[in-house]
């Protein structure tokens, strides 16, 4: 009886949840799993077509193209976030005044969205580096280069603005991470002898690893997903250079042709690269982590 | 640690500093030039504080009608995630050695998996066939959904730390499960109903691709961030009035920070370190 | 435990099959009424006094092409007062992603009373939720050789708003100053004219390569000599693989006049936006910008002595054209509205409002008959190469509906160094199969 009332309470209280989560995701899921199959302009009824999407992919310039750039943006952005992270809060974990002041100022990025930030890049590498080129005498070329409409200079820029904007979050976590580390620890391997860069590497470094894991699973999930940022800095430019796949997924199933069965087979293809690469990831780290 | 080495910490991090809000210096100071001002230059100084393009761009964009639907959609929003992940959370902590438990806690967390892109397109098609599109309530509604698996992870985490005496005390009393929960639990949540109130919050405020995909042609519910683009088209290359704009877009988001800063801190690295 | 799983996946498998299928239930094009031919009407009939018990109506309309929102609002106004306050106009004006948000709407069955489109290929898409004008009096007043966009199988789908052209617009004052006498004709003289450009220390071009559709207008006009101008064949024989894209010497021909405009683009061709060309053009930055009709008001208010011409498309065959064509199209929708809509056009076609608006207000080429030229530089110029047969269709858009987008980004693709020519060839191969 009792066990029976416990049940009761545990579905009333959870069904209203798994009601939205229901409708609102995994629906959307299920049917996009049904349009991969299907050729669909969002306006004739759809027509099954079997794998035919999927082949289309590996031969489709642009789709291939998507998904080098998200892997290539990705792993730059996943090692540069943290490495610079990292190295932010270990400075900041050290004996300096300022450090409530730095703390809010490196966080202010990452308060404003997306597609303001942008704009406002834009603003820069074009406008403010026109200023700057001229009040510099003109010498400085590189202030006159096509930061975000050369093809190969793009890819840099969007991850300078994406990290930019990222920094100081994981460099907040990095800090709190680093607090955590006793002292008592870092005073013993000096006292053995070892310097301040072996200390970090062999003692702070395995005991912050769990949020490195964190840190790293956060920020593959997110450049996996970036979209806003893109879209306003580059909107996917110069001729798809820095299209992303959640990009050329919205620009397939949204654009002018309305390819929404093929757009759904891209978004399959997606959530199975993330599913692979974060369960790679965390099992991995976790590995390393029991090992510790 | 010596002197030497602590200045150059302090400099580099000076630097760091610097680089990380010069594009809103350069912001504030554009928005208060005219158009030839800052055709002449861009870095320059504003010759004075004059409020044009602020009033300009207020009216322009709707400000009003785009901040209070942001709101709208923001506090419904959040407040749902709370409501229906606090719930859902508490009771699957408090059964978390029941298979029936075990299996709902995985379909309410495996959605974190899955990339909003993998279903976005199917999702406007939902919408639509339920009469929620293009409304700042449906919006919400669609936030619930999406919102509450991140929080759910969250909320049971939490939970499972929660003595049971409690609930035990308050059955005593002659509470049912929902006054046990509303008058006991609720009020014990604080710091993870802070952490999940502060992260969808931000997050909702500054969303732009779902409601660009939901509310769609809708301007009388545009939210600030839909706007922030239109204008940007609307406005052509006055950069003095998009600056503007700008500003008052992500002014509220700032100072929201500013004064809550240490509870986002605070909740941020509870998440983190908790992993 | 079992069975409540599979009831639970039985259920979602039913949401999703409900979800998936509502929403397709657009009502079937409604029967034109038959009516007897009727004369042209020359003037408005008076708006019959308001019978006290009609309801006042709000009509909904969707509209893109935003740089015209002042005058829709005026025509709104207008219209308000003609029917003395019993009709408003509530307009949602959107240019970025506009055809999908129409499509979405229309899918969700909320069909705006009229809605914008273009012409050709999209007749037919939107056939299911427009009315035919085919038999409305106020048809007539429509110039017949602007019908033949909007017209399928005999029947009207469509009204053609305005008559729009484009090519290079050039700034007849820098042209002057760096000592181009005869406007260039060919490639090769369109090469020596940015040269001269250039040693007169004036940019040529301001490219306008970062908006996707500036790359299609660019290049379509000078492939326009393609199968003779047989654009029904050309593409029925490119669908069936009787000739590829690819191989088209026009295509060729397109692609070495964007490595021209590229080149001669300045320092960062790829960021320029329409905004950019609009405003390099108004301050005199550059001599030319690829853009059209529509292009001129926001030059002109921000340099209102500047004197704009056309540079045509050159062609392979030697023959330099003006694109010009009648592609922006109201489409009336069939709602409860209907009636009130059609009282809308009518007024739209006869009223004196109505026939100055687009000649003297928006100051384009109104495809009315008989309607004023507009004191615009560029229509009169329109007008003469009309006259001097030198105009081409903007064909494009009779091949297949939304093609458009694609088409345009492999070019630009092309000009960003993403693709190659191979590329482009088999991209565009593949498209039009």
């Amino acid at each position: 009886m009792k066990e029976k009332a416990r049940r009761m309470r545990l579905i009333a209280f959870t069904t209203p949840a798994l009601f939205f989560v229901t409708i609102f995701i995994f629906v959307p899921f299920f049917m996009t799993i049904y349009y991969s199959f299907t050729d669909w302009d969002g306006v004739r009824s759809a027509q099954f077509i079997g794998v035919e999407n999927y082949t289309r992919f590996f031969n489709d310039l642009n789709a291939t193209r998507a998904l080098r750039f998200t892997l290539a943006y990705a792993a730059a952005f996943v090692v540069l976030i943290n490495v610079l992270s990292i190295l932010l809060a270990s400075l900041l974990d050290s004996k300096i005044k300022g450090k409530g002041f730095f703390r809010t100022s490196f966080y202010i990025p990452n308060v404003i969205s997306l597609v303001i930030i942008g704009f406002i890049w834009q603003f820069i590498f074009g406008n403010v580096f026109d200023s700057l080129f001229e009040l510099t005498g003109e010498r400085l070329g590189f202030l006159q280069w096509s930061w975000l409409g050369n093809r190969d200079l793009a890819f840099y820029s969007v991850i300078l603005v994406s990290i930019w904007q990222a920094l100081g979050f994981y460099t907040i976590i990095y800090v709190a991470a680093l607090q955590s580390v006793p002292s008592e620890l870092k005073e013993a391997a000096a006292m053995d002898g070892a310097s301040r860069v072996r200390q970090f590497f062999f003692v702070t470094i395995p005991i912050i690893l769990p949020s490195i894991t964190f840190c790293v699973f956060l920020a593959i999930a997110n450049s996996f997903k970036q979209f806003d940022l893109i879209f306003s800095l580059t909107d996917g430019g110069p001729g798809g250079a820095t299209t992303t796949m959640a990009l050329q997924i919205f620009r397939t199933g949204f654009g002018t042709l309305r390819q929404l069965g093929y757009g759904s087979a891209q978004s399959v293809i997606l959530f199975i690269l993330v599913a692979i690469i974060t369960a790679l990831q965390i099992s991995l780290f976790r590995r390393r982590e029991v090992s510790m | 640690m010596k002197n030497a080495g602590r200045w150059i910490t302090f400099s580099v991090l000076l630097l760091v500093v610097i680089i990380m809000l010069i594009p809103f210096y350069l912001v504030i100071i554009n928005s208060f030039k005219s158009y030839q001002e800052i055709v002449r230059s861009v870095i320059s100084l504003p010759t004075s504080l004059n409020f044009d393009n602020f009033v300009e761009a207020f009216y322009r964009m709707n400000y009003l009608t785009a901040f209070l639907n942001t709101l709208l959609v923001t506090v419904t929003g959040t407040g749902g995630i709370v409501f229906l992940a606090s719930m859902a959370g508490y009771q699957i902590a408090r059964n978390n050695t029941g298979k029936l438990a075990k299996i709902i806690f995985f379909l309410l967390i495996i959605p974190i998996m899955i990339p909003f892109q993998s279903f976005m397109l199917s999702l406007v098609r939902v919408s639509s066939a339920l009469r929620i599109y293009e409304t700042w309530w449906g919006l919400a509604l669609i936030y619930w959904g999406c919102g509450v698996p991140m929080a759910v992870f969250l909320y049971r985490g939490f939970c499972m730390g929660i003595p049971r005496e409690l609930d035990e005390a308050a059955a005593i009393d002659g509470c049912n499960a929902f006054q046990t929960f509303r008058r006991i639990i609720f009020p014990v949540l604080k710091p993870v109903n802070a952490t999940v109130i502060i992260i969808n919050a931000l997050w909702l405020w500054n969303d732009f691709l779902l409601p660009r995909l939901i509310i769609g042609f809708n301007t009388s519910h545009f939210t600030l961030q839909l706007q922030a683009v239109q204008f940007r088209g609307m406005y052509k290359m006055e950069w003095q009035l998009i600056m503007a704009g700008f500003l008052l877009t992500l002014i509220p988001a700032v100072i929201i920070y500013l004064i809550f800063q240490r509870q986002i801190v605070k909740g941020m690295v509870t998440g983190a370190v908790k992993g | 435990m079992k069975r409540t799983l599979s009831i639970v996946l039985a259920l979602l498998l039913l949401v999703t099959l409900v979800a998936g299928c509502t929403g397709n239930d657009a009502p079937p094009a409604a029967e034109a009424p038959p009516a007897a031919e009727a004369p042209p009407v020359a003037e408005a009939p008076a708006d019959p006094d308001p019978d006290p018990a009609v309801e006042p109506v709000t009509l909904s309309f969707m509209l893109n092409s935003p740089e015209l929102t002042e005058f829709y609002n005026n025509m709104a106004a207008a219209y308000y007062e003609y029917t003395d306050g019993r009709v408003t106009i509530d307009m949602f004006i959107e240019q970025n992603d506009y055809q999908t948000l129409l499509l979405t709407r229309l899918n969700a069955g909320r069909i705006p009373d009229m809605f914008m489109s273009s012409a050709y290929a999209e007749n037919m898409l939107f056939r299911d939720f427009t009315f035919d004008l085919t038999n409305e009096p106020f048809m007539a007043n429509i110039d017949p050789n602007l019908l033949h966009s909007v017209t399928v199988d005999g029947a009207i789908t469509g009204y053609p708003f305005v008559l729009q052209s484009h090519g290079y617009i050039f700034n007849k004052d820098l042209f002057e100053q760096a000592g181009i006498e005869d406007l260039p004709e060919t490639l090769e003289e369109l090469r020596a004219a940015c040269e001269a450009l250039v040693a007169a220390g004036i940019q040529p071009f301001a490219t306008g390569f970062a908006e996707w559709w500036v790359l299609p207008q660019t290049v379509y006009p000078s492939m326009s000599d393609v199968y003779n101008g047989d654009f029904e064949r050309f593409f029925a024989d490119l669908a069936a693989g009787v000739i590829e894209f690819g191989e088209l010497p026009e295509l060729d021909f397109a692609l070495d006049i964007l490595d021209l405009v590229y080149e001669f683009g300045g320092n960062r061709p790829m960021e320029s936006t329409f905004d950019d060309q609009v405003s390099a053009m108004a301050n005199g930055t550059v001599a030319m910008i690829h853009q059209g009709t529509w292009a001129e008001d926001s030059i002109r208010s921000a340099n209102p002595d500047i004197r704009l011409g056309y540079v045509l498309h050159p062609r392979l065959d030697g023959r330099a054209v003006l694109a010009v064509d009648s592609n922006l199209t109201f489409r009336v929708g069939n709602t409860e509205n209907l009636e009130e809509t059609l009282l809308w056009l009518e007024w739209l076609t006869t009223s004196d409002f109505g026939r100055s608006w687009i000649p003297e207000q928006i100051g384009q080429i109104s495809p009315q008959i008989g309607a004023a030229m507009p004191d615009a530089m560029l229509a009169e110029e329109t007008a003469y190469f009309i006259a001097s047969g030198q105009t081409a269709p903007w064909w494009i858009f009779t091949g297949p509906e939304g093609t458009e987008e694609p088409f345009g980004r492999v070019f630009q693709n092309y000009v960003a160094g993403t693709f190659t020519r191979d590329q482009v060839r088999s991209e565009l191969t593949a498209m039009f199969r």
